[in-house]
């Protein structure tokens, strides 16, 4: 590891966090896509939520931001790497002492750090909702183990895949691709009696919406998988080391890239 | 022609191969289920849900991008041709070729027989399972590019497929919402509102191709540069 890593790691992390976090897109995105938030059954202000327990409710509203949410912070997060070139930045970059690993991996902590304040805020409200209606301030650290649990992980896959596959593939195409896959992967039922034949990773441990985690960890009925704590563990490690893996495929990619040039 | 040529080359090889992609995901997906023991309708079901599914979301996420992603946009400011002239040959070069190919497709199930299982309706009034969602997402796409942003605009595309995807039952039960419904084929074939569905789809699309031709005079307003 070169020397000015850990300065160019935090100074990437900052500047792409900063720039993320003050674009406009960012915002109006996230406000748009809430408004699916007035549709989705299992909201705690909902008449089924009514009966429902603390973990269950706090874990169902981590599934309902879910659902939707992870479309936006996927294709906002999609454009940031084919900036650097579109901006013309990214052999002025290439010049500098700092590391591309060290800038890629600046570039997709900050730019994901940003994309998720505005899912954190509205995951905040319900959370904020939940414990004054029930009166339970427990909701709070059951709260942060959810989306840690539950949300974080599939965020994280998606938002490295995001980064990553952008190094090769025109941003349209990708948000094409990445839309398809989330109702493919994530939402469609797979049950033969709907008349539904078609292969699908959906309610599988590969699925990012987190519903085994939600079921293993928190017992909520409202995920579709039946999960043990072992399976939602194993759900979780699958999706972080993907994600990683996708990570570490660009970075090799970028090099060999800079390489040739 | 010589600008249609000259259209057909911006969109680029990536342009011009997305929707052509969209049909083959489908179609791989399609054979997929036929080794799996899918029956005829169930493959034939998902072939034509290319064109109402995969072609008109490919088509307008492409739209979304080239209706705010002109670098020479500050040209048309002194240039005799107005930029909502560009816009409009842009968007129907894109709209005219993502047609051809879904004509092509429509064609070749038809010949194998694929498409009589799924779709009730005559070949040529049946060209509406893939005309009116097309129409609808590329004015769609060029609309939510224009007022909000090429990102922003290609995300709630997105979102409004999805969506639309996963409450399809409101779709279909409720008769405010079933003129807007944009995959009455897929989910609903057959049903006696599908033509009324098709129609208001295509006037709902003309109808933001108006707005589109009205905020596209504003040149100056994309010459800013927009979003990096």
């Amino acid at each position: 590891m070169r020397k000015e890593t850990p300065f160019a790691l935090g100074g990437a992390l900052l500047y792409e966090f900063k720039m993320q976090v003050r674009r406009k897109a960012l915002w109006i995105t996230f406000l748009v896509f809430s408004l699916a938030l007035l549709n989705l059954t299992f909201r705690p202000w909902s008449p089924e939520s009514e009966g429902l327990l603390v973990p269950h409710l706090v874990a169902n509203w981590s599934l309902t931001v879910q659902f939707f949410h992870p479309v936006a912070f996927g294709i906002l997060l999609a454009d940031r790497l084919p900036r650097d070139r579109r901006t013309k930045v990214e052999e002025l970059l290439d010049t500098l002492p700092a590391s591309l690993g060290s800038r890629l991996l600046g570039k997709y902590l900050g730019a994901t750090l940003a994309t998720l304040v505005p899912l954190l805020l509205i995951y905040a409200a319900g959370i904020i909702y939940i414990a004054v209606s029930r009166g339970d301030l427990s909701a709070i650290p059951l709260a942060l183990a959810s989306f840690a649990t539950i949300n974080l992980p599939g965020l994280l896959f998606v938002a490295a895949f995001s980064i990553s596959c952008t190094a090769v593939l025109w941003v349209p195409l990708y948000q094409f691709l990445f839309v398809g896959y989330w109702f493919w992967g994530n939402l469609i039922p797979t049950s033969p009696t709907g008349g539904n034949m078609m292969p699908t990773l959906s309610h599988t441990i590969l699925t990012p919406f987190g519903e085994y985690m939600a079921n293993g960890f928190f017992g909520t009925e409202q995920a579709t998988a039946r999960a043990t704590v072992w399976e939602g563990i194993a759900s979780m490690s699958l999706l972080l080391s993907l994600g990683a893996l996708a990570l570490y495929g660009s970075y090799r990619l970028l090099v060999w890239q800079r390489d040739r040039r | 022609m010589a600008l249609t040529r000259y259209e057909l080359r911006l969109l680029g090889g990536l342009g011009l191969a997305t929707p052509a992609l969209a049909l083959l995901l489908f179609g791989g997906m399609a054979l997929l289920m036929g080794f799996l023991g899918a029956n005829g309708a169930q493959v034939a079901r998902v072939l034509v849900a290319a064109l109402e599914l995969g072609l008109p979301l490919a088509a307008g996420v492409v739209a979304a991008t080239v209706a705010a992603d002109d670098p020479a946009v500050d040209l048309q400011l002194a240039l005799k041709t107005r930029y909502r002239g560009t816009l409009a040959r842009r968007l129907v070069v894109l709209a005219l070729w993502t047609a051809l190919i879904a004509f092509l497709w429509t064609s070749a199930l038809h010949t194998t027989g694929l498409w009589e299982l799924w779709v009730p309706e005559p070949f040529f009034a049946g060209q509406l399972v893939w005309l009116s969602p097309l129409l609808w997402f590329v004015a769609a796409g060029a609309l939510l590019s224009l007022t909000l942003g090429r990102t922003t605009g290609g995300a709630i595309l997105g979102g409004l497929w999805a969506f639309e995807n996963l409450f399809r039952g409101s779709f279909l039960t409720e008769e405010w919402l079933r003129p807007e419904f944009l995959f009455a084929t897929t989910y609903a074939a057959g049903a006696d509102f599908w033509l009324t569905n098709r129609l208001a789809l295509i006037s709902t699309a003309l109808l933001m191709g108006v707005v589109v031709w009205a905020l596209s005079s504003r040149t100056e307003s994309f010459a800013r540069g927009g979003e990096a």
